[in-house]
């Protein structure tokens, strides 16, 4: 099994989060990233001292039990809330706030319930200056691209959730954004639903060359789609580990080699603390995969 | 929605005899059930107004002669002219408290500051009886329609802007993240996410709002003697029961039909468009 064409050669085999290196073509990086919140028992952190590098085109899954901080990440990524401490960049730019660049889809679906599908792609691309012709067949371009093209003129709510996700995707996708950030964008649905948008997520990341930030806490999810495997830790928040992903696509979560590199990812989830900062090697096949730590403390 | 389109299916492929298990309701059988009950009600309670009008000394008039009057009354213009003038002037009393309250509604629902300033004084103004300010405003104003008008304003603004700002808040935060992500800002981020977001709780403050403009112009009507508030007083000088009752027969017909027809199916399309439930309509 070679390394994936697909994953920049650059950093397929070398240590990246918070080792200090810097690459050309990165996409996002975050260094030191540290983030309080206010609980009845005083300030605690809800990230602290998070670094991670993703490169242009790379799809990065981020897993970590609830608390750890990986949606308030995705957050930070988005815009939508400003790091206590430490260096968010994004193509070598501040984050400073929401932007077209860095489309999001959450976990509800968040389209709005007083436009029709087509009006919701539509929304963003009105927005960015697209006259309503251009926009039209932008949207149905890509409503057609996630397979909806008989439902431009459905309400949202006559939308099974399955298709809101993928109306969602195409609203974002539309507006040609260079990161897409998911935050559990698939876990209120279905098992079946989710398979099919598994495969149609990694047709589409193949297809665009998008950078993707996919924030889960299913470990099987996070190695079917991601590149990399980004394993965090609950109190504090912390990068836990890196786990590369070199298995070929389209995967499907039934994969063997998909389930056995899953398995050395729960590992990190669970045992972490006895893991913390050592290199694991994990072996799914005959070929070791390589898999480096994360920002050791 | 779902759940009715899946029961309308036919039971798929070789499902046979198992199709319908719920037989659906037609449509008549639903407006049966809708118009019996109130249909009963009406019946019961008019008797009950004819056994009263029917006690010896009581200056109640019954049923028949009250609507005898009212029908003579809206054919001979009387009660249409003047009912007409009280609703020219509610049109304008509501449709400038709709303005103010729905701006202001959607001042508190965006800006903190102001909110934790106004608001609690809104609530109050809200339970405040709008009559209180009849004197006021004819002191200030003198006895004419502007007064009048003022009153109804005052009187509706208070709930208007508190539907609205409650209509506002309780928009999902992550809609208004998602408009941002799509690159929303300030205005379009009001008039294209907010206030479409919010329209349906606007109109459940516009709907209180329409009630509580028609009770105060009717207070101030019958305070000033304007409109409808003329046509009393001349009703009470002449001792004319039946005159009385024909007017409160008129303003309830159109409390209703307005509630009924405009704002409850506004309201119903609206819900029905998003998907949301639609509870407590009656017709």
């Amino acid at each position: 099994m070679s390394a994936q064409p697909l994953t920049p050669a650059a950093l397929a085999h070398q240590p990246h989060a918070g080792d200090g290196q810097v690459y050309d073509d990165v996409a996002l990086h975050l260094h030191d990233v540290s983030r309080y919140y206010a609980g009845t028992t005083g300030r605690g952190h809800a990230l602290d001292n998070v670094s991670l590098d993703i490169a242009c085109g790379e799809f990065v899954c981020i897993v970590g039990p609830s608390g750890c901080g990986k949606s308030t990440l995705l957050d930070i990524l988005a815009g939508h809330q400003q790091p206590d401490g430490g260096e968010v960049l994004a193509h070598g730019e501040r984050i400073d706030g929401p932007s077209r660049r860095r489309m999001v889809v959450f976990q509800e679906h968040a389209l709005f319930p007083w436009l029709n599908v087509i009006e919701n792609v539509e929304f963003g691309l009105h927005r960015a200056g697209h006259d309503q012709v251009t926009a039209r067949r932008i949207a149905h371009d890509w409503l057609e691209r996630v397979h909806l093209p008989d439902v431009a003129t459905a309400r949202v709510h006559e939308l099974s959730g399955g298709m809101k996700q993928r109306v969602a995707l195409a609203r974002a996708l539309s507006l040609d954004p260079e990161v897409l950030l998911m935050d559990e964008p698939f876990a209120a649905l279905d098992a079946q639903t989710r398979d099919h948008l598994h495969a149609e997520v990694q047709e589409l990341w193949q297809d665009t060359g998008k950078t993707i930030v996919f924030v889960t806490h299913n470990v099987r999810e996070a190695v079917v789609l991601g590149d990399r495997v980004a394993v965090m830790a609950a109190k504090p928040g912390r990068m836990r580990a890196v786990v590369n992903v070199p298995l070929p696509r389209t995967r499907l979560l039934e994969d063997p080699e998909v389930v056995a590199l899953a398995r050395v990812v729960g590992h990190y989830l669970r045992d972490g603390a006895a893991l913390d900062g050592e290199v694991f090697d994990a072996t799914p096949r005959d070929e070791a995969a390589p898999i480096e730590t994360g920002d050791a403390p | 929605m779902t759940t009715a389109s899946t029961a309308r299916r036919p039971g798929g492929a070789g499902a046979g005899g198992e199709e319908r298990i719920v037989a659906p309701r037609t449509r008549s059988s639903r407006t049966a059930s809708v118009l019996v009950p109130p249909l009963v009600t009406a019946i019961v309670g008019l008797i009950g107004w004819q056994l009263l009008s029917a006690r010896d000394g009581t200056s109640l008039t019954g049923p028949v002669t009250t609507f005898r009057t009212l029908l003579e009354l809206t054919f001979n213009g009387q009660l249409a002219s003047d009912l007409g003038r009280t609703l020219v002037l509610m049109g304008i009393g509501f449709t400038g408290s709709a303005i103010a309250g729905v701006l202001i509604g959607l001042v508190l629902g965006s800006k903190s500051l102001a909110d934790r300033g106004l608001s609690p004084y809104l609530v109050g103004l809200q339970s405040l009886p709008s009559a209180v300010w009849i004197p006021l405003a004819v002191i200030i104003g003198g006895t004419n329609v502007t007064s009048v008008i003022a009153v109804t304003v005052l009187g509706a603004i208070p709930s208007i802007a508190i539907g609205t700002r409650d209509a506002v808040h309780t928009i999902p935060p992550l809609i208004i993240r998602a408009a941002q992500t799509l690159g929303a800002r300030g205005r379009t981020m009001m008039t294209r996410v907010v206030i479409p977001a919010a329209l349906p709780g606007i109109v459940d403050g516009l709907q209180h709002g329409w009630a509580f403009a028609f009770r105060s112009l009717i207070a101030a009507e019958l305070i000033l003697g304007t409109g409808i508030g003329a046509f009393l007083g001349v009703a009470k000088k002449e001792d004319r029961v039946d005159k009385v009752l024909s007017v409160v027969i008129a303003v309830l017909i159109v409390g209703l039909v307005v509630d009924r027809l405009g704002f409850a199916r506004i309201r119903r399309t609206l819900r029905r468009r998003r998907g949301m439930p639609v509870v407590g309509d009656l017709l």
